[in-house]
C-alpha cells in the first residue's frame, strides 16, 4: 500500500469523532483564552488556584505552570514520602519488600494512591498533566507481574523528565525494567530474537506506524536490542548481557551498525530515533491532540515538530508553542475530558476534603468502571485521546452517577465539601447560578441554560427572592449535580 | 455500589407487579420487530492482541507445525489431556477449547482457518482499525462495518438495536447509526438521593439538547435507561444451567443474552476479549484465554436455548502469529489466524480453509498466509443471515467473493 494512503488511514483513526459529528452542533458559550488554558492544562482548579490564575492572567499563569519548580509542593511530597514509603525504593528494595511482606501489591497500591493524590493536591498541575501524558506514551500495564514493583522507579524517571527532553525520556524508558519486562525485551536473545519491544519502539514511542521503516528494520532493531535485559540476580536494574547479544552487522533506516558493537547498537538506534523527523511528527501530533483537538491541525503539528527538531525535543518549548498558537485559541470545545480528568476535576473544583482511605477506594472504583485507572490500559499504545472512544451511553451514566454522588455527598465517607463556602455571600437564585457556574465550570452558561438553572434554584419561589440558608444548602447540592453532569463540565 | 441498594434491586422494586402493562408497551414497535424477525442477531467477538490461530486450531498432520514450534506446539490428538482434540483428519482443537467440540459435533460451530486481512499489517492498531472499518486500501471511510450494516437496514425505533458491550463501543460498531454502549445491566441507571431527582434528571437532559456526539449520546442514555428499567432484562436469570466464566467477558455475554431474550430489538452486538499478544511464555498466556473464550460462548449458547436459532456469533482477531516460535517460548506478529462461527444458521462441523500449509514457500514473510479474506466470511453472514443483497456500501471495494457453505 502506498505510504500516503497508509498515513491517511492512520490519521483517520483519530479523526473519527470530528467526522462523525452531525451538523447542528449546539454551540456552547465560548470560553475566554484564560479559561481555555486552565481547562486544558490542569485537572481542574481549586478556588485559590482559580483566583491566582485570574490575577496572573494568561501569560503569567502559563509561565508559572511551565516552571513547576517555582511552585512549592514540598509539603505534599513529604507527606507522601511518610505515608507511602515504597515511592522512593529501588527495584531491589521493592522486590525484597514484596517478598518480606508477601504482598506484591503494596507498591502497586501506593503508587496508584500517590498518582491520585498528586493530581488532586499538587499546584504543579501542568506538570502532573505531562506526567500522565508521558506515562501514557510509554504505557505499561501496572498490574502485570513485577511491573507492580518496576513501575515505581519507572514513574520516578518519567517525573524527572516530564518537562525536560524527549531524548532523556526515551533513553530512560529503553532501560526501564518496567518496559523491558512489559514488551519482553528482557528475553530478547540472539538465538531467537523477539520483536515486541522493537516494533512498539518504532511504531508507538518514536517514528509512528507510517514513519518510514520496514519489516526488515523491525527485525534489525530487535537484533540491536538483544541482550538489553534486567539483572535478575542482582539489583533488578537494566544490564547489557553481551552473552546473548547479536554482534553481527546490521542496518537500520539505511544506516550501518558495524559488526562487533555491543550495547552501542541499541544506543545508536535510540539516537537515530530521538532526532528523526518522523519522531518529531509523532510527538507533535500527540501533544497537539492532547491540548488542542482530537483532529490535530496540521499547521500547528508542523510548527511543534519544527520546535522538537530545533530544541532536541524540549517539552517546555513545544508546550509554549502550542498554548501560544492561534489554533489553540480557536479550539474551544474540541476536547472532551477523559474519565480521570472528569473525576479529578469534579473533586478539585469543589475543594473536596479527604479523610481516611475510603474516598480513594471510591475514586478507584469509579475510574475502574470508567476504564481509566492510572497505568492500566491493556495495550502498549496507551489510553486513547479522542472523544469517540470515551463517550457513549454507559460512560454518561457512570459520569452522571459520579456527579450526583459527589454533589449529594454519598460518594464515600470521609469525602465532603461545604456548599456554603462554594457560593460565598450569594443567596438569590441568579447570583447562586452565576457564582457556582464560574467556580465549577470555569466557563459561562448559555442564556437558555442559565434561565433553567435559575428556576431550579428558585424552586418555585420568585427568582429574586432571598433563599434561606438551609434551603440554599440543598439547592447548591442540586445545582452542583446538574452542572457537573451537564455537557459544560465534560469539555475541557 | 456494594454498600447500598443495587440498581438491580432498585429495578426489581420499581417493577414489582408491573409486568403486564409493561408488556403492553412493547406493542408500539412490533412492526419493526416483524421486519427484523427474519434476520439473525449478529454478535461479533473481537479478540484483541492477535490470537495464535495455529495453536488454537492445530494442523496436526503437518510435521512443520511441530518443527517450527519445538517448545510450544500442542501435542497431536491421542496423547492424553494435554493433547489436541481432533476435529477431522487434518485439524484439531487446543484442549483449552474443549467446550467448542460439542458445538462442532452438533453442527452449530464451524472454524475458518488461515483467515484475516488481505492487506499486510503487523501493527495491532493499524490491523484492528483496518479490520473494523473494513476499508483496507483507500481513505474516506471512517465508520465501522457493523454500523454500516445497521444503517443499511430499514429504520427502527428500537433503542437497543445496536449494542456495544463494554465501557467503550468498538470501532466496528461506531458510526452514524445510533448505538447503546452497555457495560453491565446492573450498573445501567441513574442514581440520585435528591427528593427532586426526577426534576434534576429532566433538567439535565435539557442541557443535552444539541445534536453533537456529546449531546446525542447523552440523550440516548436517558432513553436507554428508561427502556431497560421496564424490560424483563433487569430480572433475567441465566437459563438451562449455563455457567459463564468469571470476568468481564462472561459477564458481558450473560448480560447480552438477557437483552436478546428480552425482546428489546437487539440486532447487532459487539463483545471484546483482550490479552492475545503472546510474545512470551505463550502456553501459559494463551490457554486460559482460549478456555475463557470457549466457555463463555458455550454458556451463551446454552443460556439462549432455542433463541440461538436466530443468533449468529462470529469471532475475529487482527492477525495471527508467526509460524515459528521466538526465543522466549512465544510468537511474534504474523498474518493468518482462525475465526469461529457459531449459531443456529451456521453449517457447522467443518473447518473451512483453503489451507496454504506451513511450507517455506507457502509462508508470508515467515507467517501463515491469509487465504480467506475475513470480509468474505462476513459477506456470506450478512447475505444469508442478515438479508443483505447489496454489500457495496458495507464492504466497499471488496473483490473477494463471499464464502460459500458456512451459513444456511
Amino acid at each position: 500500500m502506498a505510504t500516503t494512503t497508509r498515513r491517511a488511514l492512520f490519521e483517520h483513526w483519530f479523526k473519527q469523532p470530528a467526522t462523525l459529528l452531525p451538523d447542528g452542533h449546539k454551540a456552547l458559550a465560548p470560553t475566554d483564552p484564560l479559561q481555555l488554558l486552565i481547562n486544558r492544562s490542569s485537572f481542574g482548579l481549586r478556588s485559590a488556584e482559580y483566583q491566582a490564575a485570574q490575577a496572573l492572567g494568561f501569560d503569567g499563569w502559563l509561565e508559572r505552570q511551565l516552571n513547576p519548580e517555582s511552585i512549592d509542593v514540598s509539603g505534599l511530597e513529604s507527606a507522601l514520602a511518610r505515608l507511602l514509603p515504597t515511592l522512593s525504593m529501588s527495584n531491589a528494595a521493592l522486590i525484597a519488600d514484596a517478598r518480606a511482606t508477601q504482598n506484591s501489591f503494596r507498591s502497586f497500591i501506593e503508587l496508584r494512591s500517590a498518582t491520585f493524590l498528586r493530581q488532586f493536591y499538587s499546584g504543579q498541575q501542568l506538570y502532573e498533566v505531562m506526567v500522565e501524558f508521558w506515562s501514557n506514551h510509554f504505557s505499561v500495564e501496572h498490574i502485570s507481574g513485577p511491573i507492580r514493583q518496576f513501575k515505581t522507579p519507572d514513574d520516578r524517571a518519567i517525573r524527572s523528565n516530564a518537562m525536560g527532553s524527549f531524548r532523556d525520556l526515551l533513553n530512560a524508558n529503553a532501560r526501564s525494567p518496567a518496559m523491558l519486562f512489559y514488551l519482553d525485551n528482557y528475553v530478547n536473545v540472539v538465538s531467537g530474537p523477539q520483536e515486541n519491544y522493537a516494533r512498539e519502539l518504532l511504531e508507538l514511542h518514536t517514528l509512528g506506524v507510517n514513519g518510514g521503516y520496514t519489516e526488515d528494520d523491525v527485525k534489525n532493531v530487535a537484533r540491536a536490542f538483544t541482550g538489553w535485559t534486567i539483572n535478575g540476580r542482582g539489583d533488578y536494574e537494566f544490564i547489557f548481557n553481551g552473552l546473548v547479544h547479536d554482534f553481527e552487522a546490521k542496518t537500520f533506516l539505511g544506516q550501518a551498525m558495524p559488526a562487533g558493537q555491543g550495547v552501542e547498537d541499541g544506543q545508536q538506534v535510540l539516537d537515530i530515533l530521538a532526532s528523526h523527523p518522523s519522531t518529531a511528527n509523532l510527538i507533535a501530533t500527540k501533544l497537539v491532540r492532547r491540548f488542542v483537538a482530537d483532529n490535530p491541525p496540521a499547521t500547528l503539528v508542523d510548527a511543534v515538530a519544527q520546535v522538537f527538531l530545533s530544541t532536541g525535543g524540549d517539552v517546555r518549548s513545544m508546550l509554549r508553542t502550542i498554548f501560544s498558537s492561534s489554533e489553540f485559541a480557536a479550539s474551544g470545545d474540541q476536547k472532551v475530558k477523559r474519565p480521570a480528568e472528569f473525576v479529578m476535576s469534579a473533586m478539585r473544583v469543589l475543594d473536596l476534603q479527604f479523610q481516611g482511605d475510603a474516598p480513594i477506594r471510591r475514586i478507584n472504583a469509579y475510574l475502574e468502571q470508567l476504564n481509566q485507572l492510572p497505568f492500566m490500559w491493556p495495550a502498549p499504545n496507551g489510553y486513547p485521546d479522542v472523544q469517540g472512544y470515551w463517550i457513549n451511553t454507559t460512560a454518561w451514566l457512570t459520569r452522571w452517577n459520579f456527579a450526583f454522588a459527589v454533589a449529594e455527598n454519598t460518594l464515600a465517607p470521609g469525602l465532603y465539601f461545604n456548599p456554603a463556602t462554594l457560593i460565598g455571600s450569594a443567596n438569590k437564585a441568579a447570583e447562586v447560578v452565576d457564582v457556582l457556574a464560574d467556580r465549577l465550570l470555569h466557563r459561562p452558561l448559555l442564556d437558555e441554560d442559565r434561565a433553567l438553572l435559575i428556576e431550579l434554584v428558585a424552586g418555585g419561589a420568585p427568582v429574586d427572592a432571598r433563599i434561606d440558608a438551609r434551603t440554599l444548602q440543598l439547592r447548591v447540592r442540586e445545582l452542583t449535580a446538574v452542572l457537573l453532569a451537564s455537557p459544560y463540565f465534560h469539555f475541557r | 455500589m456494594k454498600n447500598q441498594l443495587s440498581r438491580r434491586d432498585f429495578h426489581r422494586l420499581a417493577c414489582a407487579g408491573a409486568s403486564i402493562p409493561l408488556l403492553g408497551s412493547r406493542v408500539g414497535w412490533s412492526a419493526s420487530r416483524k421486519d427484523a424477525s427474519n434476520r439473525d442477531v449478529i454478535v461479533v467477538v473481537f479478540q484483541r492482541g492477535a490470537m495464535d490461530g495455529l495453536n488454537a486450531v492445530i494442523p496436526y498432520t503437518e510435521n512443520l507445525y511441530y518443527s517450527r514450534r519445538p517448545t510450544i506446539a500442542v501435542p497431536a490428538p491421542g496423547g492424553g489431556a494435554e493433547s489436541a482434540i481432533a476435529l477431522n483428519d487434518q485439524f484439531a482443537l487446543n484442549p483449552s477449547l474443549a467446550p467448542f467440540k460439542a458445538l462442532y459435533d452438533a453442527g452449530e460451530l464451524a472454524v475458518v482457518h488461515a483467515a484475516g486481512l488481505t492487506t499486510p499489517s503487523r501493527s495491532h492498531f493499524d490491523a484492528q482499525d483496518f479490520m473494523e472499518r473494513a476499508w483496507l486500501s483507500q481513505g474516506s471511510v471512517f465508520d465501522g462495518w457493523l454500523n454500516r450494516y445497521v444503517s443499511s437496514l430499514e429504520a427502527s425505533t428500537a433503542t437497543f438495536r445496536a449494542v456495544g458491550m463494554g465501557t467503550a463501543v468498538s470501532r466496528s460498531l461506531s458510526g452514524a447509526a445510533p448505538v447503546v454502549g452497555l457495560s453491565s445491566i446492573e450498573d445501567f441507571g441513574i442514581e440520585s438521593a435528591s427528593q427532586r431527582s426526577e426534576s434534576l434528571k429532566s433538567l439535565l437532559s435539557q442541557t443535552f439538547d444539541g445534536q453533537s456526539f456529546v449531546d446525542s449520546t447523552g440523550l440516548r442514555a436517558f432513553a436507554a435507561v428508561d427502556e431497560l428499567a421496564t424490560s424483563p432484562a433487569v430480572n433475567a436469570e441465566v437459563e438451562n444451567g449455563a455457567v459463564y466464566p468469571d470476568g468481564a467477558f462472561g459477564q458481558r455475554l450473560r448480560d447480552l443474552a438477557a437483552l436478546i431474550k428480552s425482546d428489546l430489538g437487539v440486532e447487532v452486538a459487539t463483545v471484546d476479549i483482550g490479552g492475545w499478544d503472546t510474545h512470551n511464555n505463550e502456553v501459559n498466556e494463551l490457554n486460559p484465554l482460549l478456555a475463557e473464550l470457549s466457555e463463555g460462548l458455550a454458556a451463551f449458547r446454552t443460556d439462549l436455548g432455542a433463541t440461538m436459532a436466530r443468533v449468529t456469533v462470529v469471532t475475529m482477531t487482527e492477525f495471527g502469529r508467526r509460524a515459528y516460535e521466538n526465543g522466549s517460548q512465544g510468537t511474534d506478529h504474523g498474518r493468518g489466524s482462525a475465526m469461529f462461527v457459531l449459531g443456529g444458521g451456521v453449517i457447522g462441523g467443518q473447518v473451512y480453509a483453503d489451507w496454504p500449509t506451513l511450507a517455506d514457500a507457502a509462508l508470508d514473510n515467515g507467517d501463515l498466509a491469509v487465504t480467506t479474506d475475513y470480509r468474505a466470511v462476513l459477506a456470506e453472514l450478512l447475505i444469508k443471515r442478515g438479508g443483505v443483497s447489496d454489500l457495496s456500501a458495507i464492504f466497499p471495494g471488496l473483490e473477494s467473493s463471499p464464502t460459500s457453505g458456512l451459513f444456511a
